[in-house]
């Protein structure tokens, strides 16, 4: 019997990145029997557990529905043979310029993420982006976080549901709360979340968000361009002094951004004015990407192409697509039309796709590959490869290498080094937005974290790790399901799509939802496919909050 | 009385975010059964209850079978095959925490993890609570004679409601 060996690494789930130490077995299925779990997750020295989304890591790694083979044509094969498949295909796409695109998603490593610019430049292409698309607005912010002084911290101000979509924060932030009497703890929303019933919350109208922090510069820089409309944006301006006050007042306070899709409009324009109230107010400021390592993987890629690529793509001006690290069926909104006209795709994935695409290539998930990430505090982390791949399953990386040296005949290789923020776009004052809702919509759906994180069993894929709740669900204030008489399905339908969804019930919801607001969590691609993945005023994709109706 | 260096997992409403993350180390190293209840008082709190390792514990009293027991540690302790199912503990419990809710014929109960007491770690859903809401602490003598002055003064007025 082999012996067990403690590896202590990093949960690369998301970009809070907890320490875990692994108890690992020279045999992969002897680790990850369930007890074995309850050994890993919990760090002595940071005192702090994982999340339960960062248990069910070893759920996916072991999840019996892994991709294990190349498929090429529908048909299974090994990675050489995908690769040779490949090469005619894309020698003749590439003969037009920009005539595909490539998609890499934020879970890549740095060195990954170099071999990706390679393969954009050597594919002739200048459309590569980052995904998921709201880490997009992130990469021109340099985060001034750690987790000694956010515990410390005298003030923290949450712009977005911290709490919901990284919940190992909660502990640092509550204990700066609670450590010093007026100590605050701040929230401000488009709708109550997770940290509201902690702090003291404000909510903004969905919409409204960037041209409130708009006005809210305007006020701390002592301007008087644009006044608070406190009707429309929902908020008042005793409300707002408060916040300016608060801000001002703190010494070492920190400001913390989190979103999510369909969450907010404008998100660059947000993290823009949030990072100069700020610097303002000489507090830091930090964004909590969802991507593990969205920071150095949009940066290194040179980030805010997505609007470009999105476009190409709704334009059939492109033939080709190559998605590293994801289902491009799940993220992609309508990408089932989008793929029609589409002459190659190839993805790289941890699970078999709905749709097959032309190559399918099985991909490496945490734990399984060595490279650098960023850390939330902008460190470099290294990280080994505790545990052997699964099946054929290669990293993003080695494939690419692979693919370069037949394609081109020459090795590439990775460099590992760090990635700068990119310089931020010059911005303007927000003006005042139209109103999201009118008469033949009158209601406003917000994408929201997966309130739940609850599984009573196996967990296969993301969209079913609550087993109860597989199907898209929605949740709807009370009051309005027995006004409008609503059954246990509706059709919700914005100016984009529209999808069936369920009702859940609202009352097992840590927080109330508004009456005019329809809450999707944008796990199931049915809910992402209601947000319009369009560049709003500031320049970038950013799929916000949408104006709908429901019918019966 | 308790007596010392018995420890009993405290939860701190104050810092409950409701992640469940408790839940889940609970069901996954308890042979997928769920142990721990959920309090459902109020639409916007939902807390994880815990048994309460009573002093004079009423479910073991009622328990039929002596599939309960109150062990030398202080820990009461279900055995999973005396269990009838019978559910007499549920109705006695004077805290809720022991549900109706069977599976696989009988009442799920924490059990505080003992061995992973035994290798002198706290229990798994202390461990992996993301706000730091749960705790393991001792039970003090000092906290007992708070609770016996707050007893008399119940005995003395039992008129007044505290």
């Amino acid at each position: 019997m082999s012996s067990v060996e403690e590896y202590r690494t990093k949960c690369t789930f998301c970009s809070v990145q907890d320490d875990v130490i692994l108890k690992r077995k020279s045999n992969r299925s002897a680790l990850f029997g369930k007890d074995s779990l309850f050994k890993l997750y919990y760090d002595e020295k940071s005192k702090r557990g994982l999340c339960p989304r960062g248990n069910f890591t070893l759920e996916i790694l072991n999840s019996p529905y892994r991709l294990k083979q190349a498929e090429l044509f529908g048909k299974v094969c090994s990675i050489d043979e995908a690769i040779e498949g490949c090469i005619p295909e894309l020698k003749r796409i590439i003969k037009k310029k920009n005539n595909i695109a490539i998609l890499v998603s934020g879970n890549h490593t740095l060195e990954e993420a170099y071999l990706v610019k390679k393969l954009s430049e050597d594919l002739n292409t200048g459309l590569l982006g980052l995904f998921p698309f709201e880490d997009e607005a992130l990469l021109s912010v340099k985060n001034e976080f750690s987790f000694n002084d956010l515990s410390e911290s005298d003030l923290v101000f949450a712009v977005g549901d911290v709490f919901s979509l990284s919940p190992t924060l909660a502990k640092p932030i509550l204990d700066a709360r609670n450590s010093k009497r007026g100590n605050r703890l701040l929230s401000l929303d488009i709708m109550k979340g997770r940290v509201s019933l902690f702090s003291h919350c404000f909510t903004v109208k969905p919409g409204y968000m960037s041209y409130f922090l708009s006005v809210l510069l305007n006020f701390l820089e002592g301007k008087s361009n644009i006044k608070l409309n406190e009707g429309a944006a929902g908020i008042s301006a005793v409300q707002m002094e408060d916040m300016a006050e608060a801000l001002k007042k703190s010494e070492d306070g920190q400001i913390l951004f989190s979103n999510i899709y369909g969450h907010f409009t404008n998100p660059y324009t947000i993290v823009s004015k949030l990072s100069r109230i700020a610097e303002i107010t000489e507090n830091k400021f930090a964004v909590v990407p969802i991507g593990q390592n969205s920071l150095g993987v949009g940066r290194i890629i040179g980030g805010f192409n997505n609007k470009n690529i999105m476009d190409t793509l709704k334009g059939k001006k492109i033939e080709g697509l190559i998605v590293l690290g994801g289902d491009p069926f799940e993220f992609i909104p309508n990408f089932e039309d989008i793929f029609g006209y589409l002459n190659f795709v190839l993805s790289t994935s941890f699970f078999k796709s709905s749709n097959s695409t032309e190559c399918l290539i099985p991909s490496t998930f945490s734990f399984e590959k060595k490279g650098s990430v960023i850390s939330l505090e902008e460190k470099i982390v290294n990280l080994g490869e505790p545990i052997s791949a699964v099946g054929d399953a290669i990293s993003d990386g080695d494939f690419i290498s692979k693919l370069l040296s037949k394609f081109k005949g020459v090795k590439a290789k990775a460099k590992a080094s760090g990635a700068k923020p990119i310089p931020f776009m010059e911005g303007s004052d927000m003006k005042e937005p139209s109103s999201l809702t009118n008469k033949k919509f009158p209601f406003t759906v917000v994408g929201v974290g997966m309130p739940y994180h609850h599984s009573s069993g196996e967990i296969t894929r993301r969209m079913k790790w609550n087993e109860q709740k597989q199907d898209p669900y929605v949740f709807i204030n009370s009051n309005k399901i027995k006004e409008l008489s609503l059954g246990c399905e509706v059709t919700i339908e914005t100016v984009n799509s529209s999808s069936v969804f369920k009702i859940e019930d609202c009352s097992n919801l840590p927080f109330d939802i508004p009456e005019d607001i329809i809450a999707v969590p944008v796990h199931h691609p049915q809910s992402r496919k209601l947000f319009v993945a369009d560049s709003g005023t500031d320049g970038i994709i950013s799929p916000g909050a949408e104006k709908a109706r429901i019918r019966k | 009385m308790k007596t010392k260096g018995e420890k009993r997992v405290i939860l701190d409403v104050d810092r409950c975010i409701s992640c469940h993350a408790c839940d889940i180390a609970c069901y996954e190293s308890h042979s997928d059964k769920f142990c721990l209840s959920r309090s459902n008082f109020d639409i916007t709190v939902d807390l994880p209850l815990h048994c309460k390792h009573c002093t004079d514990a009423s479910c073991v009293a009622v328990c039929p079978v002596e599939a309960l027991e109150k062990r030398e540690d202080g820990l009461v302790y279900h055995n999973n095959f005396r269990c009838i199912g019978c559910l007499s503990c549920t109705i006695a419990c004077p805290f809720g925490v022991l549900t109706a809710k069977r599976i696989r014929h009988i009442i799920s109960k924490c059990d505080l993890c003992y061995d992973m007491l035994d290798e002198g770690k706290d229990p798994r859903c202390v461990q992996t609570c993301t706000s730091g809401a749960l705790s393991f602490e001792e039970i003090t003598y000092e906290e007992e004679s708070e609770r016996d002055r707050v007893d008399a003064r119940i005995k003395a007025k039992p008129w007044r409601r505290l």
